[in-house]
């Protein structure tokens, strides 16, 4: 339980949380700092060290244990996941009728965030130029939205309900077809092109409005809208760890196990009296709240290891989670070896 | 002495200063609404400075390299062990 670490191991690896701050966050273990430590950089120490664990994953949501690099990696693998990993979106609108109580822009707006689910990697960026009208079949996808409404002749007389008086009052995305461009059509055929889900609400009609919308979706990154980024978050968060400084017995056990997250603590019997222990300190989610009660707060210690990341990506559907993972690590190394190429044929000059 | 004007974000500069040449190592950002940075490299003992840029960056490749496929292969036995209680 209360792991007894020596200070030095415990400022490299630990990040200490007090009830007035936060202490030891920041990597210290650079070479020449710690006098008796080798801390240069070598791939072999690397390798051994680090290590990926999965921990659940199907097809929306991801969770996955990431130990042994440093902070600015996984934060960059963070950043690439919601900023710079392509996604298809609307982009262009055209409108050609629109006589419905949603303004064009609002409606052009709701457009582009809806989640596209075609492959990015199949296609490329568009260069804005001349061409504003055409796109190609190699960076465009064009949808289109043709939806009027109607009263139904088969309502009975005295009925309120929109449901039964109106043919097509409601414009979901499933109403959103997919006009192929050029050889689109062979080349997608089995990949049903269209927003990821049917059921979002785009409008609201009433008999005699329409709706007539030429769309067309291009590649992009999140940096540039936020209508492009695949995932609906990424984030990461420490590995808690939580010892007991001393035996908490009885009362104050049941206390401090309330303290916590369900599932951190467990009272466990020995000689009759109820001890707490610590199950599983990765279920919290390190609120503090024992430094709240004066009895309590020396008692544990609580801190989270520096180099375990617990990643949770959750993807809009475009793509799933292992795949935006492992793209955002392919752009990570795109970027280096685009500054390596650079800085091999500025040195040449 | 080097000070370079960079392009785009995410970066790591603490692969950088892992070697022991390393005497300065650290970036700016010009403008926040520009995307380019100021980086600056200084090394002692007369090594050139684009050295240890060049290491670092490899080795962030390198990095990267190691992470797809661990992570990758990890992905794959997951997958496995999922597909087998439903056989």
């Amino acid at each position: 339980m209360a792991a007894a670490m020596s200070n030095v191991e415990e400022i490299r690896s630990r990040v200490i949380l007090q009830e007035y701050g936060i202490r030891n966050v920041h990597t210290t273990d650079f070479p020449g700092n710690y006098p008796g430590y080798d801390d240069t950089w070598s791939m072999q120490t690397f390798k051994k060290n680090f290590r990926v664990d999965i921990v659940d994953m199907d097809d929306s949501t991801m969770e996955f244990d990431m130990v042994g690099v440093d902070a600015a990696i996984a934060n960059a693998f963070r950043r690439i996941l919601l900023a710079e990993v392509p996604t298809m979106a609307v982009e262009k609108v055209f409108i050609y009728n629109n006589t419905s109580i949603v303004q064009d822009e609002i409606l052009a707006h709701r457009l582009g965030l809806i989640p596209i689910k075609a492959d990015p990697r199949l296609f490329e960026y568009r260069n804005e130029g001349e061409d504003d009208e055409e796109g190609s079949e190699i960076d465009t996808i064009k949808l289109q939205l043709k939806v009027k409404c109607s009263r139904n002749p088969r309502a009975t007389k005295d009925s309120a309900d929109p449901r039964e008086l109106y043919l097509n009052h409601m414009v979901y995305s499933k109403d959103m077809k997919w006009v192929p461009i050029g050889n689109q059509a062979d080349v997608f055929a089995d990949a049903n092109i269209g927003p990821v889900h049917g059921d979002i609400l785009l409008a609201q009609l009433r008999p005699g409005q329409e709706l007539d919308i030429v769309m067309h979706c291009v590649k992009g990154i999140g940096q540039d809208h936020a209508k492009f980024s695949p995932v609906a978050t990424a984030s990461y968060r420490l590995l808690p760890e939580i010892s007991l400084l001393a035996p908490v017995e009885g009362e104050q056990a049941e206390r401090l196990r309330s303290c916590f997250s369900r599932g951190v603590m467990e009272l466990e019997d020995r000689d009759g009296k109820k001890f707490a222990k610590v199950v599983n300190s990765r279920l919290d989610t390190c609120s503090r709240e024992v430094l709240r009660h004066e009895d309590l707060k020396n008692l544990v210690k609580l801190a989270r290891v520096r180099d375990h990341f617990i990643f949770t990506v959750e993807s809009s559907g475009v793509l799933p989670p292992d795949v935006l993972v492992t793209e955002a690590i392919k752009v990570l190394m795109t970027k280096c070896s685009r500054f390596l190429n650079e800085l091999n044929t500025s040195n040449m000059e | 002495m080097l000070a370079l004007l960079l392009k785009y974000k995410p970066h790591v500069s603490v692969l950088f200063s892992v070697s022991v040449d390393v005497e300065f190592c650290g970036y700016s950002i010009t403008h926040p609404s520009e995307s380019k940075i100021n980086f600056r490299i200084q090394t002692r003992g007369g090594v050139p400075a684009s050295e240890p840029l060049r290491a670092g960056l490899t080795q962030l490749n390198d990095v990267c390299q190691h992470v797809l496929n661990t992570f990758q292969a990890r992905v794959d036995e997951f997958k496995g062990r999922q597909d087998q209680p439903m056989e």
